[in-house]
């Protein structure tokens, strides 16, 4: 239940970390799970960069919490795809990890400036 | 909702695998198709495009962990496992067998000795709250009696002083003739107090208890009926109740039946015990069994100590009958197991060594096959399989190794324990209960685990801890891990010699105490000799003129039997575990009557002697001149004459007995008139006791052995008796006609008993250690193909590659064989009370021990040794 990471190119992922940028690219618009791991690409511009077999243990983690929902759904390919979606508990949760997320960072930073 | 969600999704997990392994492939498709589709949109060729998705999704490792995410993967693991597990050993079905005949026999030992332990030691006696019932017993250590029943007087006092417990009840044992309706029956009887079924808290199946005013002397004439008399001679009919049945010719009335398990002395039949009016005389007839239930809250220390006070308080009131005597409590399941359990739990412990030595054997193949496994195991850890997974796999192979094993060894345990039944002493309490139940099954089924990690654990640690480059370099055999998977290889054969030659060697030492005890002489010569007993009705036998004319017309008529050489007859067979002591006195050596010496008493007839071959050493035997009325005489053993005349003048002394047995109740003694042989009347491994014989013409004893000697097979002649017998009296039975032989087989049944225990589990250890033994030399061999050939190759003979083999296997046996002697001088102590005239360092038991496992060893190793001389080099360098 590790998260993988590619040291050569990007950073590790701090342990739970890949829960929160899943909940918060959901957080936009359902989507299936190679949509979510291009999401997660674009959006760290390549350095946070998830190893993508690792992405499905943590959608059907998340999703046995209740946080995530999903459904099989026709892509606009006419393709049958896994769809995820942020469940109204989901998004509670992805409140309360962003805020302490940004308390967490804001504290490092603050012990970074000062020293 | 949420606790819904998941509930379903671990549900569907399990009932629907596999509709939820298709939507996962279906899902990591649809990943890859698009990951592919923008590698070639950013540039790629497609087939580098394919390559770069894969790569980038990862392994197959991602499908377990998601699976484990899911929660299926432990039923469907262990599932899997066991499929292929069963697999796997349905492909070397050689090593399947032999594991699961190893563990079979392991474990089947196991279960039949724990369901022996069972029963013996731990299923608690069947009466009410059994741990606060005590047995209270009469001890004079300066007797040397430490076990000895009550006399009714002291009885009588203990129930009214004592304040320990809620309830005293007293037992004592006898016979009587069933007559009336069918044949003649002896039955084994046995005379309560009324307040004994309260004591044990036990009530009838039918009717009711003795009333306690069936406890007063003539009011006693009422019977409660065993279940098994009850089933046997009345058909379990409940009309019996209110019945009149006849015995000894007296007429007593049936008003219950007692529970199948009441067994006190084998009771066939329950009267009152109903003290004569004249009862404070008995003081110093000690027959009674006492029985007391502890009061709640007090402790048998106490209790103890109110029954010593109790006990110097008649002492000091009766100093003739009673100083020298005191009273303790006993817990009664003490008593009924204690003092069997010792050699018990040695038994227990050597089945134990067994199931360890099956445990090392099948660990040793495991490895083995381990070994052989490498590649296969390698392989799958480079397809992502965990470290606890692959051990999880080995552990459940072994675990269905056991389980198959565990089935076989329960069919193995029964047959043992019906075989025990068969053969088990009398002398083992309880040992006819034996049998596999629910605390068996759960025993084993403990066992059956702990034994899987016992042997399991090891291979699997050594096997899963596997490199996997050079597992799958090198073609599933050869050199990868010979050197090191040796050693712990090498330490359980170790293990397993140095616990076979410890069995062994108990083995030896019971069987050599068990033989020299064989050929002690029993001071009787048992060959040809037919052995019954008979008990006259008093009624009709009343006087000792009566009893005299009828045991001489039936030594008459049966002398004149054609094959019939000699009959006599005595009052207590020798070594049938019966005993009767009496103080004496002897004329012009007056002591105070607490210091009169005692003997055993015999009361025989003029022809016993001959009869049963004890010898005349000094004087005369009893001639026709003795008789009633003549001046009587009597005859001592050697011992007796030793003892008490160590000048060796007994002859002409006159002493005087102390219990007047027989029906005319008077004193009975003599003029020493002459010295035979000793017999050893309490056991081979017990000194012979001094004893007095007194001619039963004058007693008139009514119940008498009768021994005769026979020209052929001493069974041949029972129907012959039992005519004879009847012909003079048909109201008369004939009980336990057994030839002398058996009578003196029976004494030694116990030590027999555990002597072809002990033997058999060490004989069945030391074939599992030769196969052990076998198993490593011969792998060891195999793993050294190519050393050999290079030996040979470089000039080594046939004779030196012999040699170099048998000599590391006999470092090896040597070393197991020395450990296990340091073991069995270390352990043997406990042997100490099982063993007689044998020491528990016997050298030769140690070095027959010692020379039987070398053999052993030396046979199991010469096989694969004698293979590795067959090697040709050719073939053994180009094997690899």
């Amino acid at each position: 239940m590790s998260t993988i990471v590619d040291m050569s190119e990007s950073m590790a992922l701090l342990q739970g970390t890949l829960d929160l940028l899943i909940l918060k690219a959901l957080a936009l618009e359902p989507m299936h799970g190679w949509a979510i791991s291009q999401r997660l690409r674009q959006i760290s511009d390549g350095v946070l960069s998830v190893q993508q077999g690792s992405l499905y243990p943590a959608l059907q983690r998340l999703e046995l919490q209740g946080w995530i929902l999903s459904e099989w759904r026709s892509t606009e390919g006419n393709r049958r795809a896994r769809f995820y979606s942020l469940s109204r508990s989901g998004r509670r949760r992805l409140e309360k990890e962003t805020a302490d997320w940004q308390r967490f960072t804001t504290a490092v930073q603050r012990v970074l400036r000062t020293i | 909702m949420g606790l819904w969600r998941t509930l379903s999704i671990r549900i569907r997990a399990v009932f629907d695998r596999n509709a939820l392994n298709q939507e996962l492939d279906e899902e990591v498709r649809f990943h890859i198709e698009h990951e592919t589709r923008a590698n070639i949109a950013r540039g790629m060729k497609s087939e580098e495009a394919a390559r770069q998705a894969h790569m980038d999704f990862g392994g197959e490792s991602v499908k377990e962990e998601y699976r484990a995410v899911r929660g299926d993967s432990f039923v469907e693991s262990v599932l899997q496992d066991a499929r292929f597990g069963l697999r796997m050993l349905r492909r070397s079905p050689g090593f399947a067998i032999v594991a699961t005949i190893t563990l079979a026999l392991g474990l089947g030992a196991n279960t039949a000795m724990f369901s022996v332990i069972d029963a013996v030691l731990l299923r608690p006696l069947p009466f009410a709250d059994p741990e606060r019932l005590v047995y209270i017993l009469d001890q004079n250590p300066s007797k040397g009696f430490f076990r000895f029943t009550a006399s009714p007087p002291n009885f009588i006092d203990w129930r009214t002083q004592a304040q320990s417990f809620t309830g005293m009840a007293a037992t004592a044992s006898g016979t009587f003739t069933l007559s009336g309706s069918g044949d003649a029956q002896r039955l084994n009887a046995l005379f309560v107090t009324p307040d004994l079924f309260a004591v044990l808290g036990l009530n009838t199946v039918a009717g009711r208890t003795f009333t306690s005013e069936e406890g007063t002397y003539g009011h006693d004439k009422v019977a409660i009926l065993s279940f098994r008399i009850w089933q046997q001679r009345f058909g379990g009919d409940r009309s019996v109740l209110g019945r009149t049945i006849k015995l000894d010719g007296e007429n007593y009335v049936v008003v219950g039946v007692a529970p199948a398990e009441f067994r006190l002395n084998n009771a066939d039949v329950v009267v009152p015990l109903a003290f004569r009016p004249d009862v404070g005389t008995q003081r110093g007839a000690h027959f009674l069994l006492v029985y007391a239930r502890l009061k709640p809250g007090i402790s048998l220390q106490h209790a103890n100590d109110e029954m010593r006070t109790i006990a110097a308080r008649l002492a000091a009131a009766y100093p003739d009958k009673d100083s020298g005597w005191t009273a303790y409590a006993v817990q009664m399941h003490e008593l009924v197991v204690g003092r069997v359990r010792p050699a018990m739990l040695i038994l227990f412990g050597a089945v134990g060594f067994l199931a360890l030595i099956a445990c090392a054997n099948v660990a040793n193949l495991l490895l083995s096959r381990a070994v052989g496994r490498q590649r296969e195991i390698s392989v799958r850890t480079a397809l992502g399989a965990t470290r606890s997974r692959i051990m999880r796999q080995l552990l459940t192979e072994s675990f269905a190794l056991c389980v198959s094993g565990a089935l076989l060894g329960m069919a193995i345990a029964a047959g043992g324990i019906h075989l025990l039944r068969l053969v088990g002493p009398i002398g083992v309490p309880r040992l006819a209960t034996v049998q596999l139940n629910t605390a068996v099954l759960a025993f084993t089924a403990g066992l059956t685990l702990l034994t899987t990690m016992l042997f399991g654990i090891l291979p699997a640690l050594h096997a899963s801890r596997v490199d996997v480059n050079a597992g799958l370099k090198s073609a599933g055999r050869g050199a990868v891990a010979s050197r090191e998977s040796a050693r712990p290889r090498k330490l359980l054969v170790l293990a397993e010699l140095a616990l076979s030659i410890m069995l062994l060697i108990g083995a030896g030492l019971l069987i050599r105490s068990f033989v020299r005890l064989t050929f002690t002489n029993p001071g009787v010569d048992a060959s040809h000799v037919l052995t019954f007993n008979l008990s006259l009705p008093t009624k009709k036998y009343a006087t000792p003129e009566r009893i005299r004319d009828f045991y001489d017309a039936l030594l008459t008529n049966l002398r004149a039997l054609p094959g019939v050489k000699d009959a006599g007859a005595v009052s207590i067979l020798p070594l049938s575990g019966d005993q009767n002591s009496s103080s004496f006195t002897i004329r012009g050596a007056p002591v105070a009557p607490q210091d009169q010496p005692s003997a055993e008493l015999r009361v025989a007839s003029r022809d016993y002697f001959r009869t049963i071959g004890i010898p005349l050493l000094h004087g005369r035997q009893f001639g026709t001149g003795d008789r009633m009325g003549s001046p009587p005489v009597v005859l001592v053993s050697e011992s007796m004459a030793r003892k008490f005349w160590p000048n060796g003048d007994a002859i002409g002394h006159f002493i005087t007995m102390g219990v007047r047995p027989g029906i005319s109740h008077s004193d009975v003694g003599g003029e020493i008139v002459g010295i035979v042989g000793d017999v050893r009347d309490f056991g081979l491994d017990i000194e012979p006791t001094p004893t007095v014989y007194v001619l039963m013409d004058i007693p008139g004893s009514s119940e008498m052995n009768i021994v005769v000697r026979t020209a052929g097979d001493p069974t041949a002649l029972v129907r012959a008796a039992r005519a004879t017998v009847a012909a003079l009296d048909a109201e008369i039975p004939v009980a336990d006609p057994a030839p002398m032989e058996t009578v003196l087989a029976t004494s030694l049944a116990q030590r027999r008993f555990y002597m072809l225990l002990l033997s058999i589990f060490a004989a069945v250890a030391l074939s599992l250690a030769g196969i052990g033994l076998y198993g490593v030399i011969s792998y060891s061999v195999g793993q050294r193909t190519q050393e050999i050939g290079v030996r040979m190759a470089l000039g080594a003979t046939r004779e030196q590659v012999l040699g170099m083999i048998l000599s590391e296997s006999l470092r090896l046996a040597g070393t197991g064989i020395a450990t296990g002697i340091i073991g069995a001088l270390a352990l043997n102590r406990l042997l100490k009370g099982m063993l007689v005239g044998v020491s528990t360092t016997d050298p030769a038991v140690f070095a027959a021990a010692a020379l039987g496992l070398g053999v052993i060893a030396i046979a199991a190793c010469f096989v694969p040794a004698r293979r590795a001389t067959a090697v040709d080099p050719v073939v053994a360098l180009r094997y690899e």
